[in-house]
């Protein structure tokens, strides 16, 4: 079989189909394109990742050992796993994104994801520390219908009075040391803080607080403890005339 | 008012000498310049990139002539695409890997019997590399590797091929496969196992060939 004449059939194609090379733009435009993508996809990741250090921050730890608590109980009830979850997507996005380019492919996986993991984290740490963390996390509280339980589990956890937990808003003060406090539920409760008449004269209304304590009837509650509440405090909004 | 001058410059295309010592990179620029400096190329990696494609799959020489076809039209297109981090072998060589990847999933339950373009120096080399019994004749030598390389998933295949038969650095098959170059190290740690494994396998079954039926 005669061998065949490949040069010349591929420059006929060429020419008679007018073939030209893509021009240079349309690849660079490509490249810069998916780094673009990546790009925002880690800024995104960050915003996730500054919402979690947020969250994580300002989870009371210290209150974890109550009554009839544990520290692993605790932990899994607060996470907040769907930032985690967003976290790791948006890893895996900006890991594939930069797999696009040209040079992404000499990246590990492994190591690519820790960095850009490692990357979110200094990033979001950045945003926290900007303050975009408690926006995000404030207009979600607001806004978002399933916060208290997709969003921010902190929030359920601290509604369990019956175990000794309840959150809400400062709404009045009652006497010196009781106040009325409305929950995630709207619901009112009538509040006594054990050694709380300072705390109480200073307390500004509409502050979101987590107690700790016990339930007296279904609508009154003991404190022994006040915790402070900065994330979810945007739920309390909802309540709002 | 002086009448303007003008020159019509004419400069017809006429095909530049390139020889070997003119590098693929600047070679490149000149078909950027002249698509008919594009011979030049297809020159050089004719009967490389022919001899890869046969190695790399199970197509017959007119199939893998269609593909390397295919390959050169995908070269001329992205030319501008050439990443100069990279070696030109490289890059076309990755093209014409993909291309065949490609085919591959177009021929998913093709027959698999056509031989994978193996010379002499390279059944040799392979059989140096792999402790093979090398001296049997050539042709059944060719046949034993060319079997063992048929009976390798493609992933082992495939770097077996680019380091032992087009003797690739890792670097370079990194590139053409695009995988990191601790992968290739991993992948081609394994391929080397699974190689030794259908040689014992094959040998395996030659002796119990030989015992029961006589040579």
């Amino acid at each position: 079989m005669p061998k065949r004449n490949l040069e010349n059939e591929i420059l006929k194609d060429i020419k008679e189909k007018c073939l030209a090379p893509t021009p240079r733009w349309c690849f660079l435009w490509r490249n810069y394109a998916f780094w673009g993508l990546g790009f925002l996809i880690l800024v995104i990741g960050s915003l996730a990742a500054s919402v979690l250090l947020y969250l994580v921050f300002n989870n009371n730890w210290e209150a974890y050992n109550q009554e009839g608590s544990n520290f692993f109980s605790f932990l899994i009830s607060t996470l907040p796993y769907l930032w985690i979850a967003i976290i790791i997507i948006f890893a895996l996005a900006a890991y594939y994104e930069i797999r696009q380019t040209k040079q992404g492919y000499k990246f590990q996986l492994t190591y690519a994801l820790a960095g850009i993991f490692v990357l979110s984290m200094v990033i979001g740490g950045l945003f926290y520390w900007l303050g975009l963390a408690q926006v995000i996390d404030d207009e979600l509280a607001e806004r978002f219908p399933y916060y208290e339980r997709v969003v921010n589990p902190q929030l359920n956890y601290w509604m369990n009075p019956k175990e000794g937990r309840l959150m809400g808003a400062i709404k009045r003060k009652e006497t010196s040391d009781a106040l009325i406090l409305v929950d995630l539920k709207n619901k009112e409760w009538k509040v006594k803080i054990i050694n709380g008449e300072k705390f109480i004269a200073l307390v500004p209304l509409g502050l979101p607080v987590r107690l700790i304590g016990r339930e007296i009837s279904s609508s009154e509650f003991i404190a022994s403890r006040v915790l402070s509440s900065c994330s979810g405090r945007g739920f309390f909004r909802r309540f709002e005339d | 008012m002086k009448p303007k001058e003008y020159y019509v410059i004419y400069r017809p295309m006429v095909l530049e000498k390139i020889g070997d010592e003119v590098s693929d990179e600047s070679l490149v620029l000149r078909i950027l310049a002249n698509q008919d400096n594009f011979a030049y190329l297809i020159r050089r990696y004719e009967d490389k990139l022919l001899r890869y494609i046969l190695r790399l799959s199970n197509f017959s020489r007119e199939e893998a002539e269609d593909i390397l076809q295919d390959v050169f039209l995908k070269v001329y297109l992205n030319l501008n695409d050439f990443d100069k981090s990279l070696k030109f072998s490289s890059w076309i060589y990755r093209i014409a890997h993909n291309q065949v990847i490609n085919e591959f999933r177009k021929n998913i339950a093709r027959p698999q019997n056509h031989s994978l373009a193996l010379d002499d120096k390279a059944v040799r080399r392979i059989a140096g590399d792999f402790n093979i019994e090398k001296d049997v004749d050539s042709g059944l030598l060719k046949n034993f590797i060319n079997n063992v390389l048929r009976r390798l998933e493609p992933k082992y295949r495939e770097v077996i091929v680019l380091r032992f038969l087009e003797q690739k650095s890792y670097e370079e098959i990194s590139d053409i496969i695009k995988r990191p170059t601790g992968t290739v190290s991993s992948l081609l740690n394994k391929a080397k196992k699974e190689f030794r494994k259908e040689v014992l396998n094959l040998e395996a079954g030659k002796l119990y060939a030989e015992e029961e039926f006589g040579k």
